[in-house]
């Protein structure tokens, strides 16, 4: 048997050694880890205007081409300087024959299961219509909210519509296949297929794309103005 | 001559999974594709290796009653040294893989190993011991993994290889393959297949 004081001087040296290890390299490697993360978000905005990419370097070289970054406040104004913490960050997507924006990208938060979601939302000039939306971030079980990153539950927003007849609606995350849920008929725009077994998941989701869209309202409102569209209401117009 | 021996039990006649049954859980949550398999028999290979190494050279040092923490904290140190450098230099895989590195620390392969052999022999024998513990269960993994691919998605390494022409007669990927049940099934088959040809018997020749 080992004496007790020997059991501690054991344990603590040990302690001491491997924490050093650990610091060790998580300080040497946090400036890489900072910057494929950075990079992965920037393929997450991508993704959700529907530009694919392959590598990393493909991902700056269209990132830095592509995507113009701003803050605009709540009023919808577009400002000068982006540390305004009152600012909701968008992105806006060039397209590269005409060069104007024909999506606009904006993060999107929110409580799952056991995790906060992180994602992006890709809209229409308009904030209507839905381009695309990634997750690139989260905590939920694989295999049952982990799906929320997956093709096909991301595909099925691809089209579906934020606003009916003028007014705000979201999009409503169904329990299972989507044809099942009520009302469906009425609002096949406005209805996405979910996740069974990660129905909190699922709601979560639904309420994300209840709430921060409308952080955004304002300003679509405005470009919606110029350009003469009328807001969600004329849906032919975005075809 | 001794390496040889060693790595040739490991993974013929004592493989961690054909035969000792150990790491099967990460075995069927990772083969979905053969990148995944590779770069996790890679990672299991390392810490086994790396952990046998240390925990046999201090083995004379680490106080009987409480060994089992001891094995635990250098295993995850490890595993968190590779969930690192993974992070910074493979990311993709590092986001594939999720939480499946970081559970190598639970992976039986890596506990066993240090159990059975590492706390009992010497440090070089350990160190090559905990390699061919590993390959073998790279080996395993990949093999299913290129099975699951070809059969699940019609690739390898991400390449298609089935051709467009028999998927215009009718053929298509088969979606069970993408799932773990199908893991499982393959595992049995292959466990099955390799007791038939000698292998995985337990007994050292």
């Amino acid at each position: 048997m080992y004496s007790n004081k020997y059991v501690i001087t054991f344990t603590t040296l040990m302690c001491i050694i491997i924490s050093f290890v650990l610091a060790g390299t998580s300080s040497v490697l946090k400036e890489r880890q900072l910057y494929n993360k950075q990079v992965d978000i920037q393929r997450n905005i991508l993704n959700a205007a529907g530009i694919s990419v392959k590598n990393m370097t493909e991902v700056e070289a269209k990132y830095n081409e592509l995507v113009t970054p701003m803050t605009i406040s709540v009023q919808g104004n577009i400002l000068e300087q982006s540390e305004d913490l009152d600012g909701h960050k968008l992105f806006s997507i060039r397209d590269v024959e005409t060069s104007k924006a024909y999506a606009y990208v904006y993060p999107i938060i929110g409580k799952g299961l056991w995790s906060t979601l992180y994602g992006y939302l890709s809209v229409t000039p308009s904030g209507n219509r839905i381009i695309g939306i990634t997750f690139y971030k989260h905590g939920e079980t694989p295999g049952l909210g982990a799906e929320i990153e997956k093709n096909w539950f991301r595909k099925n927003f691809i089209g579906k519509e934020l606003y009916k007849n003028g007014n705000f609606k979201g999009i409503t995350v169904a329990k299972g296949k989507s044809e099942n849920e009520l009302g469906y008929k009425n609002n096949k725009k406005h209805i996405v297929d979910g996740i069974s077994g990660a129905t909190i998941t699922s709601k979560g989701v639904e309420k994300m794309l209840a709430s921060e869209p409308l952080k955004y309202h304002k300003f679509f409102l405005n470009t919606c103005n110029t350009m003469g569209d009328r807001y969600g209401n004329n849906q032919n117009n975005e075809k | 001559m001794e390496i040889i021996k060693t790595m040739k039990n490991n993974i013929w006649y004592s493989n961690p999974i054909a035969f000792q049954v150990l790491g099967v859980c990460s075995a069927l949550a990772v083969t979905v594709q053969l990148e995944n398999s590779l770069v996790m028999g890679i990672s299991l290979t390392l810490t086994v290796a790396g952990s046998n190494f240390i925990l046999s050279s201090i083995r004379n040092y680490i106080p009987h009653n409480i060994r089992i923490i001891v094995e635990l904290a250098v295993i995850s140190s490890l595993v968190n040294v590779i969930d690192e450098l993974l992070l910074a230099y493979y990311f993709e895989m590092s986001k594939a893989l999720s939480v499946f590195v970081g559970l190598i620390i639970t992976n039986c392969i890596v506990m066993g190993r240090a159990e059975a052999f590492a706390l009992a022999n010497a440090p070089i024998a350990s160190f090559w011991d905990g390699i061919g513990n590993g390959v073998g269960y790279a080996i395993v993994l990949a093999i299913i993994g290129s099975i699951r691919e070809i059969f699940g998605s019609g690739c390898i390494l991400g390449y298609k290889i089935v051709p467009e022409a028999i998927y215009s007669l009718g053929y298509v990927d088969n979606g069970l393959m993408l799932f773990p049940p199908a893991a499982f099934i393959l595992l049995g088959m292959f466990i099955c297949c390799l007791k038939a040809a000698g292998g995985a018997t337990g007994e050292e020749k």
